[in-house]
């Protein structure tokens, strides 16, 4: 991919959030959701298919996707404030600069997610969950923390925006909550287009400068990255909230069990076929 | 007998991390520094950590310098050990 043609996108996805940003009307918010209302496809809560969720009658499973859904739009919080503080300190950096007034955009749209996630999680839930991630600081071969950052994103959006396009088509949702989705995956579908192709330039620009070892490292960690995305998804939080007993042995259990295991590797697949293309999944020797 | 908590966080800690034997893992031993735990492992390891202590860690406002080794761990999250761990 040359930088031409990342420009070229870039300048066309541009056009296309401004003429979003006019078209979009403000989400209307109930005063509150119903009990009885699916917040959450059932077959995507973390627990489906698994002893707890069996033992849970219509009601408990209602309810455990609502608290499901507040931790879905959690995790789009937290990763969405990791976008924009990497963004904004990357913003008119050398690599990015020809970008920036895309990046503008996308800042843009982060910040009203954020407000449609947050939103939700305030009203009907009157908290969020804490992030439990941590980024430790390490030394990195030039160009390398970009590369992962922007991988890190994409591994982000596209995990989220498979969740998103399911849930915006299932009609038993609450449309408020088929509304966040669909918007978000509108507005998902331009950032995946830019950050597939930024990500494929860092790549193709700085690995081949790096020692073999420092480039080798890399799909493995993005796998694992994948992989502790994944557990976000099973927080004992949610389960304790929902009135479950032994939390933190459930997350463990339900991550572990096979009915789960079948469904992150199908809600998994986009992903990892992404990363395939790009040469950033570990081949079959490495894993 | 039963193992502390501290014990029970030390064989965590062998079990998931890289590159180390039993004999070398000491309260000092630089975890991170020597990329024994990852930033990948934190999230694992403080529901492990939840689980010892019996409830939840505050996150806020919570660094890699309570990670750094074994004794800043257990000093930051696990309740004080009622007998001296002598040898
Ligand atoms: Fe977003
Ligand atoms: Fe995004």
């Amino acid at each position: 991919m040359t930088v031409t043609t990342l420009s070229a996108v870039a300048a066309r996805l541009t056009d296309a959030s401004v003429r979003a940003a006019v078209a979009t009307e403000p989400l209307a918010w109930p005063a509150a959701l119903a009990d009885d209302a699916w917040c959450m496809s059932p077959e995507l809560v973390s627990l489906y298919g698994t002893p707890a969720w069996d033992a849970l009658d219509d009601g408990g499973r209602r309810r455990l996707a609502f608290f499901e859904c507040v931790n879905f739009f959690t995790l789009n919080i937290h990763g969405e404030r990791a976008l924009m503080e990497g963004i904004a300190r990357r913003l008119y950096a050398r690599d990015l600069a020809d970008h920036a007034h895309y990046l503008h955009h996308f800042l843009a749209e982060e910040n009203q997610h954020m407000t449609w996630f947050g939103g939700f999680c305030q009203r009907y839930a009157g908290k969020l969950y804490p992030d439990r991630k941590l980024v430790l600081p390490r030394e990195h071969a030039p160009g390398e923390e970009d590369v992962l950052f922007f991988a890190r994103a994409l591994i982000f959006e596209l995990l989220v925006d498979t969740f998103n396009r399911r849930m915006a088509n299932d009609d038993r949702l609450h449309p408020l909550v088929r509304e966040i989705n669909r918007r978000h995956h509108e507005d998902e579908s331009r950032h995946l287009a830019f950050g597939r192709l930024l990500v494929e330039d860092l790549w193709r620009r700085h690995a081949p400068r790096w020692n073999p070892a420092t480039r080798a490292a890399i799909p493995a960690y993005l796998a694992a990255y994948l992989t502790a995305s994944w557990k976000e998804y099973y927080n004992p939080d949610v389960y304790k909230d929902a009135g479950i007993a032994d939390p933190i042995r459930v997350a463990r259990e339900a991550f572990a069990a096979a009915a789960p295991r079948a469904r992150r590797a199908d809600l998994e697949a986009r992903c990892v076929r992404v990363l395939r293309e790009l040469d950033l999944w570990p081949t079959e020797t490495e894993s | 007998m039963t193992l502390t908590a501290k014990q029970r966080l030390r064989a965590w800690i062998l079990e998931h991390g890289r590159r180390i034997d039993d004999a070398e893992l000491g309260d000092d031993t630089p975890l991170l520094e020597r990329r024994i735990l990852s930033s990948l492992q934190i999230a694992d390891l403080l529901l492990f950590l939840e689980e010892l202590r019996g409830k939840p860690v505050e996150l806020e406002g919570l660094t890699g310098a309570a990670f750094r080794d074994l004794g800043a761990m257990a000093r930051a999250f696990l309740p004080t050990e009622p007998v001296a761990e002598a040898a």
